[in-house]
């Protein structure tokens, strides 16, 4: 699996998130914070070139899926909703040490 | 009445089979064809990857709309500004030119017709070489100004149907040369997979999400709007934005999918002027791409409306 697909499967997962959870107005707004991160942070996946060897990437990817999983497991468990939050920050981190966004 | 005689009849009939052999592969109704679906492939995969980069402003001003802040030059940039993306939206503009003209040929009937038609392929053919190295990486193939030059030089004085048939015939093999190879490239790019199908689904994917979350929002902290007619314009706006995602997610497979089909059917075209062909093969072909390029026409029609 590559960053970008990952990165495309974590918004997807975040997505039906914000579709079929109701959440009050401070989580909304968490949720679209780290959407718009994850949104800036893929546009630079795709324009960039990455060399997908490095040490950086791998653990990018694995802190994505990382993320996914806990995305699709607070679709269906409340007390992991907070979870996502932390998960996709440390994600995006992840990502940003190898695209050098600074995020 | 007047009765019809026999021997005329077969004379006739004759003449018919005869004229029928003798029509050249491939018929002006198939590279007629083929540059139509090409016209229609070319100005939806433009229109397509334009709006794919501005699809991405369109997410960025939602956003921050959505979750405030202040406004910057990065908010108007596009997901790419560079030459490769210029490269490419260019070489689909000379694309859709070549297919135009090699159309005009295919129908002229009258020598000013077949001149301009010519004129206009030879400047088109051109153009469609001149993005061939950064699309593809690769050097643009040293025998095509010579061909070019000498298709220009096929006009002079009276044009016959025979001298059109050799322009059309040509042209077919310069484009060969560059097609080739560059449409392979598109057929990913254009893709679902490729960069501009991803960017595209995104907006169209976040712009349903957020218009979703903010309806359940509202509905969880009771202050949705009174009026049912007020809900249901709002409860409409989602639903456009549905049929939007869904529509988005289509148009990139079927958009590859014609691609796929015109880079066969380019390839039955070629092998039809070189004598290589299966005459069966190239009617599928041609037939085919007509059908995708439609299909993906109206796809692109609906996302407009």
């Amino acid at each position: 699996m590559n960053l970008r697909s990952r990165l495309v499967e974590l918004i997807n997962a975040l997505d039906e998130l914000l579709r079929n959870v109701a959440m009050n107005d401070e989580q909304r707004e968490k949720c679209l914070r780290r959407r718009a991160l994850l949104s800036a942070l893929l546009d630079e996946v795709l324009r960039q070139k990455i060399d997908k060897n490095t040490g950086k990437y791998k653990a990018a990817v694995e802190q994505t899926n990382q993320a996914v999983k806990v995305a699709k497991r607070a679709l269906r468990e409340t007390e992991e909703r907070e979870a996502v939050i932390q998960e996709i920050t440390k994600a995006a981190k992840a990502i940003d040490a190898v695209i050098k966004f600074t995020v | 009445m007047r009765k019809t005689s026999p021997l005329l009849l077969a004379v006739l009939l004759a003449a018919l089979v005869g004229a029928a052999g003798c029509q050249s592969i491939p018929t002006d109704r198939q590279v007629s064809t083929f540059a139509t679906a090409t016209i229609m492939v070319a100005t939806v995969a433009r229109d397509t990857l334009s709006s794919s980069n501005n699809a991405v402003v369109t997410r960025k001003l939602r956003e921050r709309a959505e979750i405030g802040g202040g406004v910057d030059d990065a908010l108007f940039t596009p997901l790419v500004a560079d030459h490769a993306y210029a490269a490419r939206i260019e070489f689909l503009d000379a694309l859709e030119r070549y297919a135009t003209a090699l159309e005009e040929l295919a129908s002229a009937d009258r020598t000013k017709a077949m001149e301009k038609a010519l004129t206009k392929l030879a400047g088109a053919l051109d153009a469609l070489g001149k993005h061939y190295e950064s699309i593809t990486g690769k050097k643009e193939p040293s025998v095509r100004g010579g061909a070019i030059k000498q298709l220009v030089n096929v006009i002079g004085g009276e044009i016959t149907q025979a001298q059109r048939r050799e322009g059309i015939h040509r042209a077919v093999a310069i484009q060969h040369e560059v097609l080739t190879d560059i449409l392979p490239v598109l057929r990913e790019e254009v893709g679902p997979a490729g960069i501009f199908g991803i960017a595209h689904r995104n907006q169209a994917e976040g712009e349903k999400a957020t218009l979703m979350s903010r309806y359940n929002t509202d509905h969880e902290q009771e202050r949705l709007h009174k009026n049912p007619d007020t809900r249901l314009k709002q409860l409409n706006r989602i639903r456009e934005a549905w049929a939007r995602a869904a529509t988005i997610k289509k148009l990139y497979a079927r958009l590859q999918d014609a691609v796929e089909q015109l880079i066969i059917a380019e390839q039955a075209l070629y092998d039809a002027t070189t004598g290589a062909m299966n005459h069966e093969h190239l009617y599928e072909a041609v037939g085919r791409v007509a059908d995708t390029a439609q299909a993906v026409s109206r796809l692109r029609k609906q996302l407009k409306e």
